[in-house]
């Protein structure tokens, strides 16, 4: 054995499921996940991948024994879409080892496929090598035109089915058979059983002629198939006929994946033929024509195959019903494309029928004068051939006429894709392997008309994607437009900018180092102290002046709290991540939690309505069944005592446009009272932020920002964004096109003013309130009072070593001798000096001041209390401080207290202090 | 595949994209399984390998230093899950059903050999690759290969 005949026969073994990369990839996200069970949904969509045809996929299940009144059912509705093919097979008695074995089969076929062409493709390469030998004697050639004629009988005029009847003999025979290709290709074999010794020169030019037709039509998926399946029928089910593979065919027409038919190819394509074609019948048309091919380049062409099935097969349903449209096409427009693409094709053809007359004229005479058959006879018994590749004959013209047309036709011979001998060099010398050539033909022709429709499809989008907004009308608009971006492989749209994405806690003016955990703010409200981080939210309660620690209350599952702010006593955590939304705390407890898929892009406060505009991308572990239709669709709600409530932003209140994107910018309004959804909106596309109040920035062809405001939507374009923020007077924009600048809209969509300088490399953008934050992605921090956007003012800056509290802050500093506890309350974007408490210490003692537990601090209107310590030389002394604006300050202090001070309550008008020896009150 | 689209596949499989590393993943499988195929004794262990390696390789592709060496960045991953598994399981029985040629390949009684030669037969690679890939020294690969080839009766 050879070591290409072992490497062939190690690829027959066929990989298994596990470890193809549709299974793989869930493998890569979670390290526990097993292979996905099979539904009807995932059966079809891989079948599909394989390239199963319609008749096909009848013989398929047939073959693999689904139940008959399956397939009657199938074959007895010719326009039935995927979704009833899933309803059909989901109300079957198959189950998802039905589907799997006959998913194995495919693949096995398929996998034979490829080997098949392999094996031809060597044959093929062996045999030109050996007649490219000039100097061969009639006798050492035998052989050689033995392989071509066996060739001939075997692999073409037989089609496939001696392929297969000696793939079933392997299969039956095993080693057997092995021994026989060894033997073959030692040349052991007896003369009559392989060599044709009255195959002249001439006869082997015509045959050359039919071989190279033939040979030209690969092993497609639904020839190899018919071979399996018809096997699978004689032993497992009644064989079907043509005529119910053929209803079959219209049944399944979502699995037609343009198949080549040599009849149609064979037929001339006109302009007013091509006028008249849909989609799919002009693709077909098109994709016979392969004068296309050379215009793209074999990497194009590889990587466009599959998209060419898939592209006619969603052009073919849209050909079916509207209910089966998943792709919408401009067929004007593809019209128009198509001409183009068919006068070219036409033109082409005629030039080559000339030639091909010629040529037939040239081999008729030769063959006259070797031969006593006549051109005329061999072309009547093989009238496509002559039609089919008109290319093939050309090459003896540029040959001198008396030349052996045993010479010529092995060059020429092996080119057998009726393509002429240039196009195969140039395969071979840039793939190496001339196997994939048919293959990289058919794809080429089909990126060929892809990428013309795409371009067209995409300029016509681009104008329109503004004027394209609208409603939709159900949700089968959006089901469908999701499932479209699923099977075109739409990649994610932009990542979003979470609010509050910082590093460091901000605070007006203020950059506060909040250590490890980033600190949100600490609250007290009545009797209850909370501490917020992104982490956390920790409890206590005040109960007749003992504090009551509680549960942490944590963020749901992938998310953590990103603001909070207090309202009536009540704790309000926002928080985002995989979703996004606010628990309600009263009480130390979590009353309720409302929750809206996506990440947090802009959050508002006002007239009992928290508002949350968030980015939302689905995605996809679902199948695309009828009872899949909500599943992708953004969802709102409210978990209360653990049970979701959640519902779909309705499809009326989704606005789509043409471009592609399958993310959603979701705003909606939720009551505090009891976290009811109110004035959701969402827009779908490829958005980059929402705010709260309905407004989008999204990407299409262009950038697009765009206000929902009841039924009007009012919009404008801009170049394409890489960040965008929208604060209450406007947004902040920065475009793709212009690194290390800001563009700042106002209400209207129009520009007001531009922040230039900005880090080229900006991490994240968002509002809070008025003031705009841009950070970049080495943390630098960017902060700009955007409160008149004609005229933004950065804001200065400053670092501090200082927790917040709700509206106010708390900032200690310790120089020139004394330590400073400042009270600053937010105004304007800017912290304003309320209060604050100096106390001088000698300078190694001021070193070693800290501020205390941030739960210890709590601020009202006028009253401030906070803790520090400091290490005197002897003992750490904690001290409690509460202090006003006029007030003198008032303290309390323990010794090396266990803990220190590490909560404080309000009682009366009294701030009480908590430590570990007890409840203290600063005097 | 397009170079600048294999580069970007790369870069997106880089920065955590489990869709781009399996369309990267696509282009190599095959080879991956028939190397861990016909080097295991039982098809589960070679399967656990390529799935084994996939992870790996996700996880770590980050640290790939240039974009256009994903393939051998995962072969590599894959060898060293073999030899792991080899090492680990070192009396693992093959299995029943097995075919003529992984018998051969089980007949070879070292394991290297083994892989040396799944990478040299089913995966067209030269021995200077195969030794990169191993991490076994040209020399090595060569006389091993040798070994291999003389036991399976190739020519």
């Amino acid at each position: 054995m050879t070591i290409e005949e072992m490497r062939s026969s190690m690829r027959e073994k066929v990989v298994p499921e596990e470890v193809v990369p549709q299974n793989v990839i869930n493998c890569l996200i979670d390290d526990e996940a097993q292979p996905p069970k099979l539904d009807a949904f995932a059966f079809l969509t891989r079948l599909r991948a394989l390239g199963i045809g319609s008749a096909d996929f009848l013989n398929l299940l047939q073959g693999c024994g689904a139940p008959q009144s399956v397939t009657e059912r199938i074959k007895q509705n010719p326009a039935m879409n995927l979704q009833g093919l899933v309803m059909t097979l989901e109300n079957s008695e198959l189950d998802s080892d039905d589907y799997t074995r006959m998913l194995l089969t495919a693949r096995q076929v398929w996998e034979r496929t490829l080997t098949m062409r392999l094996e031809k493709s060597e044959r093929l390469s062996r045999n030109i090598e050996q007649l490219d030998e000039p100097e061969q004697e009639p006798v050492e050639v035998s052989p050689v035109i033995e392989e071509f004629d066996d060739y001939d009988e075997d692999m073409c005029e037989l089609s496939f089915t001696a392929v297969f009847d000696k793939i079933n003999e392997e299969m039956r025979e095993g080693d057997d058979n092995a021994e026989s290709h060894s033997e073959l290709a030692d040349g052991n074999l007896e003369p009559n059983e392989c060599v044709v010794p009255e195959m002249s020169a001439e006869d082997y030019q015509i045959g050359a002629t039919t071989d190279n037709e033939q040979l030209t039509d690969d092993p497609t998926m639904a020839e190899v198939f018919d071979k399996i399946s018809s096997e699978l029928d004689e032993t497992n089910a009644p064989a079907s006929n043509d005529s119910d593979m053929h209803s079959g065919e219209n049944a399944a027409s979502i699995f037609d994946e343009a198949e080549f038919d040599s009849e149609e190819a064979d037929s001339e394509v006109d302009d007013d033929e091509m006028s008249e074609l849909t989609f799919t019948q002009a693709f077909d048309k098109i994709k016979s024509k392969k004068s296309v091919k050379n215009e793209l380049d074999d990497n194009e062409a590889d990587s466009s195959e599959e998209s060419f099935a898939d592209n006619s097969e969603n052009s073919g349903n849209a050909a079916v019903s509207d209910t089966t449209m998943l792709v919408q096409i401009d067929e004007e427009m593809l019209r128009e494309n198509f001409e183009k693409l068919a006068e070219k094709a036409h033109k082409e053809k005629i030039e080559k029928e000339k030639s091909e007359k010629a040529k037939s004229e040239k081999v008729k005479r030769s063959k006259d004068e070797k031969s006593g058959k006549t051109v005329s006879e061999k072309q009547s018994n093989s009238p496509k051939t002559a039609k089919q590749s008109p290319a093939k004959v050309q090459k003896p013209k540029e040959q001198p006429k008396d030349a052996e047309p045993l010479k010529e036709e092995p060059v020429e011979k092996p080119g057998s894709f009726d393509e002429n001998n240039e196009s195969t060099a140039d395969i071979e010398e840039r793939g190496g392997k001339i196997y994939h050539k048919k293959a990289l033909v058919s794809a080429a022709v089909g990126a060929a008309a892809l990428l013309c429709a795409a371009y067209f499809i995409g300029a016509r989008v681009g104008a329109n994607d503004a004027k394209a907004l609208h409603y939709a009308k159900d949700n089968s608009e959006i089901f469908n437009k999701i499932y479209e971006a699923y099977s075109d492989n739409v990649p994610r749209g932009s990542e979003a900018d979470e609010v509050n994405r910082s590093e460091a806690a901000l605070f007006g003016d203020l950059v506060l180092d909040s250590g490890d955990v980033k600190s949100i703010g600490n609250f007290a409200l009545n009797t209850d102290v909370y501490s917020v981080t992104e982490e956390a939210v920790s409890a206590s309660i005040i109960n007749n002046g003992v504090v009551i620690p509680r549960e942490d209350i944590v963020p749901p599952e992938s998310t953590h709290f990103v603001a909070a702010f207090d309202n009536n006593g009540e704790l309000y955590a926002l928080f985002s991540g995989k979703r996004s939304g606010f628990m309600k705390i009263r009480g130390g407890t979590e009353d309720y939690t409302v929750l809206q898929d996506g990440v947090l892009t802009d959050y508002d406060f006002s007239d009992g309505q928290i508002k949350l505009g968030t980015v939302y991308t689905p995605i996809f572990d679902h199948t695309f069944t009828l009872n899949d239709e909500n599943v992708y669709l953004p969802k709102t709600g409210v978990e209360i005592e653990g049970e979701e409530k959640l519902t779909s932003v309705p499809a009326k209140n989704i606005i789509i446009s043409s471009a592609k994107g399958y993310s959603y910018g979701v705003s909606a309004g939720y009551s505090t009272d009891s976290g009811k959804t109110s004035d959701a909106v969402a827009v779908m596309g490829d958005p980059v932020a929402a705010s709260a109040d309905g407004r989008f920035a999204l990407n299409g062809n262009k950038g697009l920002l765009l206000k929902a405001e009841d039924e009007k939507i009012s919009s404008q374009t801009s170049e394409l964004m890489s960040h965008a923020a929208f604060g209450k007077k406007g947004c902040a924009v920065a475009e793709e096109s212009e690194s290390g600048k800001v563009k700042i809209f106002g209400d209207d969509f129009k520009v007001k003013s531009m922040l230039t300088g900005v880090s080229e490399k900006i991490g994240a953008m968002w509002f809070n309130g008025d003031v705009l934050t841009v950070t970049d992605e080495s943390d630098g921090i960017l902060r700009v009072d955007c409160a008149k956007v004609e005229a933004p003012k950065p804001i200065t800056l400053k670092m501090a070593n200082g927790i917040i509290l709700g509206d106010s802050t708390l900032t200690c500093q310790t120089q020139d001798g004394k330590l400073t506890i400042t009270r600053s309350d937010l105004k304007n974007g800017v912290c304003e000096k309320h209060s604050e408490y100096v106390k001088e210490l000698p300078e190694e003692q001021l070193q070693s001041v800290k501020l205390g537990d941030s739960r210890s601090a709590l601020t009202d209107d006028d009253t401030t209390g906070i803790s520090y310590s400091y290490f005197d030389g002897v003992s750490v002394i904690s001290e409690y401080v509460v202090f006003t604006k006029d007030a003198p300050p008032k303290t309390v202090s323990v010794y090396d207290d266990k803990t220190g001070f590490t909560a404080a309550f309000k009682m009366g008008s009294e701030i009480n202090a908590v430590c570990a020896d007890g409840i203290k009150v600063p005097k | 595949m397009d170079k600048e689209y294999y580069k970007d596949l790369s870069a997106r499989a880089a920065d955590g994209d489990a869709k781009s590393f399996s369309k990267l993943y696509e282009l190599i499988y095959r080879g991956m399984y028939y190397t861990a195929y016909y080097t295991l004794p039982n098809e589960k262990d070679a399967v656990d390998a390529v799935i084994g390696a996939a992870r790996d390789g996700f996880k770590s592709i980050g640290r790939l230093r240039s974009e256009e060496a994903f393939e051998a960045f995962m072969m590599k991953t894959l060898c060293s899950r073999i030899k792991t598994i080899c090492k680990e399981n070192s009396e693992t029985s093959g299995d029943a059903d097995e075919n003529e040629i992984k018998k051969a390949f089980m007949q070879l009684e070292d394991y290297m050999d083994r892989l040396c030669a799944a990478l040299y037969i089913a995966c067209r690679l030269d021995v200077s690759i195969i030794a990169a890939y191993t991490g076994t020294l040209r020399g090595s690969v060569k006389k091993r290969l040798s070994t291999a080839l003389r036991a399976l009766d190739l020519e």
